[in-house]
């Protein structure tokens, strides 16, 4: 089993709330992005690669993909030069800017998993545009993208 | 929670109606944290963008921490004592010297039940009958308009129930952004398959899961509904049975929406006459069906005709009274209908029971033990004619937890008016646009550091406790207001001390509370949905299932005319100025413009306008706009959408500066402002 | 001039720097600097460290940076270090967001790391707000597709 973030953006409402739990859990940055269209708005999160260009391109080993967790952040290997989030294809992985830039991506709100709970954004979701998908057919094909299929 | 010395509170969230419960991990005292309270029958643990941010408003560092008075340096921190023993003098002097209808209070729909049935009591104990708050602004004419109808004027099925209903038809309401936990009913009745209809001048995400939306002109609402029903009664469609059995009056609509075909309606509200007859053909059809309806239909000079337009659909397809079926106004506030159930209304005392009724006001005085004759019996100002007043015949106001400066109509009239009062009581959380007028400012608690019970749009009355401690020196307002009364020499009539003995008094005074005392309150899950009148009784989620509340028991019918709005789009003003919410910001701001993530969200006044206005008028997306009407002139970012019809200009009145803007012309029942609908222009900076 | 024992000269290689923010985040005493202008991104780093670690140096992804112990002072250059790298323009905003260094580096690499050859992904020219923007429209578009 492995927990997938799965957005069915068509339930979206674009009431922000997945924003706003994302950046209260997170100490002021939401990891999640709602992205607001006419007619229709898309969240945004980390998306588990299962071949992630961010842990390719890591030069230290801290991004690393775990089985059961997707991919997994070492902060102690960690030495913030940000290079994982230029190699980030949907743009999900950014350096918070600061005198040591911070890096921001969705972890499946770990803290929390640890203490058995659910990440927040799918707790507060109030469409359930946003579940967990833990080995469905969805993360399956959503995790296979980014290495299958350029993005246009 | 497993952590030592942390325990977890679960409180009702101060923002809008929906009730939301949300759990407050607490440790000495001061709240830590937030969680969801997954298995509340409310809202399952679900919250919105405001909700998800509510912690900021504790121990928020421009939290009022000490009463403040003014002087000619500035602020200065006074005691309790002082201030209490200045504000009791200052309003009996004015009292003696004026009248007690030179007194008027502010009451609150962020407040609780108890402090609002508190804040009117003191109100008409000392001779006035001025007593209002901010549902005046929002749903009053749900009030003037159902009560003759239905007998009262309140959602007749809980939100939950949205989600068996079959179709969905929401009128000027937009859930999605104003009430996304309620949203998600809407949206479970869609996944079963139900048909939702949208009218709203703008394509809103509420209208985004429509099957069918009607952009109606702002103001045109009622040829809309007239011409659903002409088509309803062309075709046959009504619910002939329940048309006989349960209600009267019907004749006199037939007569009234005899000429109102789609074609003329197409003219007037600018929806194609196809469209209307979709609508009215699967609304009719489609049973059971809801009737939401919101701000979009109440705020307009003909507020009360218009809800009763909504009321006449719904009576003729038979949908009242039934699971799934209803008439739903969406309440803005958490607390807004529990201050209306509370008697916080000018001509209404608790249980709406009219101040000029004499065994109403005769049994009000035997419960709080004054002399007969106590209570006026005319009905006061109302928070516009007291703004208006102000300075006038009106020489002190007491505002509890309300900011009219800016949340009323021409807000620079209302801000000269609260300058001009003999003495101007605020109690806030915040040194508000409105408190900064004020002569004395007192630190009141916010929703977590005081208990008390609330009423959810849906009549569903819930308890929230007590989680933390309110910073600084702040108090509950009902600690305040009893303080008050004791030095105004009332006393004897303020004997309770604490929520709870005031609740129990509630329960005597509002016989649809009879049965929610504290003891079943704080114990029940859910809330109790009122009526709920004896301690044995379950309370009334569905109201009308058998019998309306009106004196023969059958709702009535009433003939509703069409007038266009006082103010067209004309050469000066080509544009027509509607203002609504944005799903970050709450009512006059004093909060949300507070809260880093909301601001963060949405962090300043912008006006929505379509991109061939736009472009013809010559600004592009971004641009610097001046927005300006007969009543002022305001500077905001245009942003462009064709969401929002052309020739409709659309401002969210969160920020100081939309109300400057708006229409003072009010309902002549309802006293609700029209602000819905203005003409105005735009011009490039 | 007299100088303690423990300060080290900073040598830097701008040929082998990438422009990442490395031993920026990394120096305690936050001497390394840069900033982004006129389409360069500029570091700035002291000639001599007075402090003892070498954590700039460990960090650094490239092997960039060099330490040198001081013993003789006399000759040396105390003019701070300063160079620069330039940036990489979104195609699509025009806004920079990486340097050129860095972008190069990840083309090169990304058939060994995910199997992805230079021609199929490109994304890595736009910075990442265009590339969630690009994302969820392409998601969009497939929904519709599949309606």
């Amino acid at each position: 089993m492995e927990p997938f973030l799965f957005v069915d953006f068509s339930r979206c409402i674009a009431c922000q709330a997945c924003w706003a739990a994302c950046r209260r859990e997170h100490g002021g940055v939401s990891r999640l992005h709602l992205l607001c269209f006419q007619e229709a708005a898309v969240p945004l999160a980390c998306r588990q690669c299962r071949k992630a260009p961010c842990a390719g391109f890591c030069p230290e080993g801290a991004l690393v993909q775990e089985e059961g967790r997707g991919v997994k952040f070492l902060e102690e290997r960690c030495t913030h030069c940000g290079l994982c989030a230029a190699a980030c294809p949907f743009g999900v992985l950014e350096i918070v800017p600061g005198p040591v830039p911070d890096l921001s991506r969705c972890d499946l709100c770990r803290r929390r998993w640890e203490e058995g709970l659910m990440p927040v954004c799918v707790l507060t979701c109030p469409t359930r545009a946003l579940s967990l998908d833990a080995g469905g057919a969805v993360g399956r094909r959503r995790r296979a993208q980014p290495a299958a299929f350029p993005v246009s | 929670m497993g952590k030592e010395g942390r325990s977890r509170v679960r409180t009702v969230c101060p923002y809008c109606a929906v009730g939301c419960h949300v759990d407050l991990l607490v440790e000495e005292g001061r709240a830590v944290g937030l969680d969801y309270a997954t298995d509340s029958p409310v809202n399952g643990g679900n919250l919105c963008a405001k909700g998800n941010a509510v912690l900021d408003l504790l121990d928020h560092p421009d939290r009022l921490r000490t009463p403040l008075r003014r002087t000619a340096s500035g602020w200065e921190a006074v005691g309790w004592d002082e201030a209490l023993d200045w504000a009791a003098e200052r309003i009996g002097t004015i009292r003696d010297r004026h009248g007690p209808d030179a007194l008027g209070f502010l009451s609150s729909a962020k407040c609780t039940n108890e402090e609002n049935y508190l804040l009117q009591k003191l109100a008409r104990l000392l001779g006035s009958n001025n007593v209002d708050h901010c549902a005046r602004l929002c749903h009053a004419s749900t009030l003037t308009g159902l009560a003759p109808v239905l007998g009262m004027g309140a959602a007749t099925n809980p939100l939950h129930d949205l989600a068996q209903a079959r179709c969905l038809f929401l009128v000027g309401s937009n859930p999605a952004e104003n009430h996304p936990v309620a949203f998600q009913w809407v949206r479970e009745a869609k996944d079963k398959g139900a048909v939702v209809i949208v009218a709203d001048p703008r394509k809103t995400p509420t209208a985004w899961i429509a099957d069918l939306h009607l952009p109606v002109r702002p103001g045109t609402d009622i040829a809309l509904l007239h011409a659903m029903l002409h088509v309803i009664l062309r075709e046959g469609l009504e619910d002939k049975a329940f048309i006989r059995s349960r209600t009267t009056g019907f004749e006199r609509t037939v007569r009234a929406v005899r000429d109102t075909a789609p074609e003329w309606a197409q003219s007037v509200t600018g929806v194609p006459a196809g469209d209307i007859l979709r609508a009215a053909r699967l609304f009719a059809r489609t049973r059971p069906g809801a009737l939401i309806y919101c701000m979009g239909i109440t705020q307009h000079h003909n507020g009360t005709q218009a809800v009763r337009a909504c009321a006449n659909l719904a009576l003729a397809t038979g949908n009242v009274g039934r699971p799934g079926s209803g008439l739903i106004p969406v309440r803005g506030q958490d607390n807004v209908q529990g201050a209306c159930d509370m008697g916080a209304l000018s001509a209404l005392l608790p249980g709406y029971r009219p101040v000029a009724d004499p065994q109403a006001r005769a049994a009000m005085e035997a419960l709080w033990g004054c002399p007969p004759g106590t209570i006026p019996d005319r009905p006061g100002l109302t928070v516009t004619e007291m703004e208006a007043e102000a300075g006038r015949t009106l020489r002190a106001l007491v505002a509890m937890g309300e900011n009219p400066a800016v949340t009323s109509p021409a807000g620079g009239r209302v801000a000269e008016g609260l300058e001009r009062l003999d003495f101007f009581l605020a109690i806030d959380l915040f040194l508000t646009e409105s408190a900064r007028s004020a002569h004395l400012v007192l630190p009141a608690a916010a929703w977590a550091e005081k208990s008390g019970s609330k009423t959810s749009a849906d009549r569903r009355v819930q308890w929230s406790p007590r989680a933390v401690l309110p910073p600084g020196d702040a108090r509950p307002d009902a600690w305040i207001i009893t303080r008050l009364a004791r030095r105004l020499g009332l006393g004897a009539h303020f004997p309770c001390e604490s929520p709870e003995d005031v609740l129990r008094e509630i329960n005597r005074a509002v016989p649809a509370y009879g049965g929610i005392t504290p003891e079943r309150i704080r114990e029940a899950p859910g809330g109790i949905h009122w009526p709920c009148p004896r301690q044995d009784h379950p309370g009334t989620p569905v109201l009308f299932e058998k019998t309306f509340a009106t004196a023969d028991g059958r709702a009535r019918f009433f003939p509703v005319s069409f007038d266009p709005p006082p103010e067209s789009p004309d050469a000066d003003y080509p544009l027509c100025l509607t203002t609504g919410r944005v799903t970050a910001h709450y009512n006059s701001g004093s909060m949300t413009r507070r809260t880093p993530a909301l601001l963060e969200l949405s962090p300043e006044l912008f006006v929505e306008v379509h991109p061939e206005d736009a472009a013809r008028l010559g600004f592009s997306e971004g641009s610097r706009v001046r927005v300006v009407t007969r009543r002022g002139a305001v500077e905001a970012s245009a942003y462009l959408s064709s969401a929002v019809a052309r020739g409709v200009v659309f401002a969210p009145f969160h920020f100081p500066g939309t109300n400057r803007l708006t229409l003072d012309v009010v309902d002549p029942e309802a006293r609700i402002p029209a602000f819905k609908a203005a003409a105005c222009r735009l011009e490039p900076l | 001039m007299t100088v303690p024992e423990l300060h080290q000269q900073i040598h830097v290689d701008p040929d082998r720097c990438l422009g990442c923010f490395a031993c920026a985040s990394a120096c305690p005493e936050q001497r390394i600097t840069w900033d982004d202008r006129e389409g360069n991104r500029r570091f700035r780093a002291p000639a001599v460290c007075a402090g003892d670690c070498t954590r700039c140096r460990d960090a650094c992804p490239a092997d960039a940076v060099r330490l040198e112990p001081m013993g003789e002072t006399a000759g040396r250059s105390w003019e701070p270090l300063s160079w620069s790298l330039p940036l990489a323009r979104c195609r699509r905003c025009r806004e920079p967001f990486t340097t050129q260094k860095i972008l190069a580096l990840l083309s090169r690499t990304l058939e060994a790391t995910v199997g992805l050859s230079a021609g199929e992904a490109d994304w890595p020219s736009c910075c990442p707000a265009c590339r969630r923007d690009l994302e969820s429209r392409r998601l969009l578009d497939a929904a519709r597709w599949n309606r």
